[in-house]
């Protein structure tokens, strides 16, 4: 009997002291049934994509409200494929331009959420990227 | 089953590549078909070289920041370190906010550090059925010491000793006085009690209380109490020392934990295919003990019957 759970971990990379975003989407995603593991604040992309390998996570969600998500999702994303990890997903959600998120596509994250999101709308890009219901 | 999954893990295993361990502990974690492949291998190859530490406590008494600054220590000493850090899960969603990496975080970059944070899944004795068979698999790698982080529930908590060499219990302050000390379970289980926040005012009061406490146990198997302020650091090499004097010493116990621990760990694994088994069973005759049919003592002897028979 599987007893699989989606595993986020929500990171926050660099100078950016809005935690609010990121508090808000732990108790989000708890209640959607996934578990979560934050990485608090003013990490560094490696160690990020470090802890996500040794946690073995589904998917990382960056939050960031500093207008950097282009630059910290490419850094983990950078660290990631140096260990030569290419299972863990990535999302992103914050202060974002229309450039920023077309970028953010394109480096192949498979939701980018900018301010004023439907928190839902998280939980469902997950929920659809992981093939459950 | 898959069988790249499985194999994968195992070749790995067997190199001792951490990318292995972290997909083995989910294979073990989510009960993924093939399962025993790894724990059967894990089970057999595990050496004994680790001081095995286990932290627990209520939640909020800093468990997390001092296993922070344990881990600190011991990298100080050239210890390789391994964390399995237990937070709850939800009941009701299933869902967890593993929270206690985030005072740990800061290890995460370190390679002679491996954390991993675990949702208890519905377990009761401070430990999941997930988390004692991750710790077969962390028992195949180089720690020099690993660290398990409970859960803080605070009085269900005795299942955790048998799995490790060194109890601790955090508390703090405030925490409720004699009475609560005196409660079973909580000195039987700790090898030593830490103070933690013992600059909180109360906090010597505390410490005098539970030494008069103390003092009905042999001095012998006594358990030792420390006091640390783990946000500053204050009291953590004398914790360390202490971590490792008392592991010296608890080894010899190593031998009786086994015993209990084989026992319990066959129990439970039966228990735990017994109750899938068994499901339907229990769902049926619930039915008929609501709808008033039979009682629920009459319900279990039934499925009893069932089973001895089958």
């Amino acid at each position: 009997m599987s007893d699989r759970k989606v595993k986020v971990m929500i990171a926050k990379c660099g100078c950016d002291i809005h935690e609010r975003g990121a508090l808000t989407m732990l108790n989000v995603f708890r209640d959607a049934g996934f578990e979560v593991i934050y990485t608090g604040r003013y990490q560094s992309e490696e160690g990020v994509a470090k802890a996500a390998v040794d946690e073995d996570v589904d998917i990382i969600a960056v939050s960031d409200l500093s207008g950097s998500l282009v630059i910290i999702c490419r850094k983990i994303l950078a660290a990631l494929a140096e260990m030569g990890v290419d299972d863990i997903k990535m999302m992103c959600g914050g202060l974002l331009s229309e450039q920023d998120e077309k970028d953010l596509y394109d480096m192949g994250l498979f939701a980018v959420m900018g301010t004023g999101s439907p928190v839902q709308a998280s939980v469902d890009a997950i929920k659809e990227v992981m093939g459950i219901e | 089953m898959d069988e790249q999954r499985i194999y994968g893990a195992l070749e790995g295993l067997k190199k001792k590549q951490k990318r292995a361990l972290s997909r083995a502990i989910s294979i073990v974690e989510n009960h993924e078909e093939g399962m025993e492949i790894v724990l059967d291998y894990a089970y057999q190859n595990m050496n004994d070289n680790a001081l095995l530490i286990g932290i627990t406590g209520p939640g909020g008494a800093g468990k997390s920041t001092t296993v922070d600054k344990i881990i600190e220590e011991f990298r100080k000493r050239d210890m390789k370190v391994g964390v399995m850090a237990v937070d709850p899960s939800s009941p009701y969603t299933g869902g967890a906010f593993l929270g206690d990496r985030i005072r740990m975080f800061k290890h995460s970059s370190d390679d002679g550090v491996y954390i991993r944070s675990f949702g208890s899944r519905g377990a009761m004795g401070g430990i999941s059925e997930g988390t004692k068979n991750a710790l077969y698999l962390f028992k195949n790698y180089d720690f020099d010491v690993i660290l398990i982080e409970s859960l803080g529930i605070g009085q269900d908590e005795t299942e955790i000793t048998n799995f490790v060499d060194v109890t601790v219990v955090t508390v703090v302050p405030g925490f409720g006085d004699s009475v609560q000390i005196a409660k079973a379970g909580m000195q039987e289980i700790a090898d030593i009690f830490v103070i933690n926040k013992a600059d909180k005012p109360d906090a010597q009061m505390y410490y005098n209380q539970m030494k008069e406490q103390l003092l009905s146990i042999p001095e012998e198997i006594r358990p030792l109490i420390l006091t640390t302020i783990a946000t500053t650091g204050k009291g953590i090499p004398e914790m360390v020392d202490a971590l490792i004097d008392v592991g010296n010493r608890q080894i010899t116990k190593r031998q009786q934990k086994e015993e209990a621990r084989v026992r319990s760990e066959i129990r439970s694994q039966l228990l735990d295919r017994l109750a899938e088994r068994l499901e339907g069973d229990v769902e049926a005759l619930a039915e008929d003990v609501l709808d008033k049919k039979m009682t629920p003592f009459e319900a279990s002897r039934k499925i009893d019957a069932k089973v001895t028979i089958g």
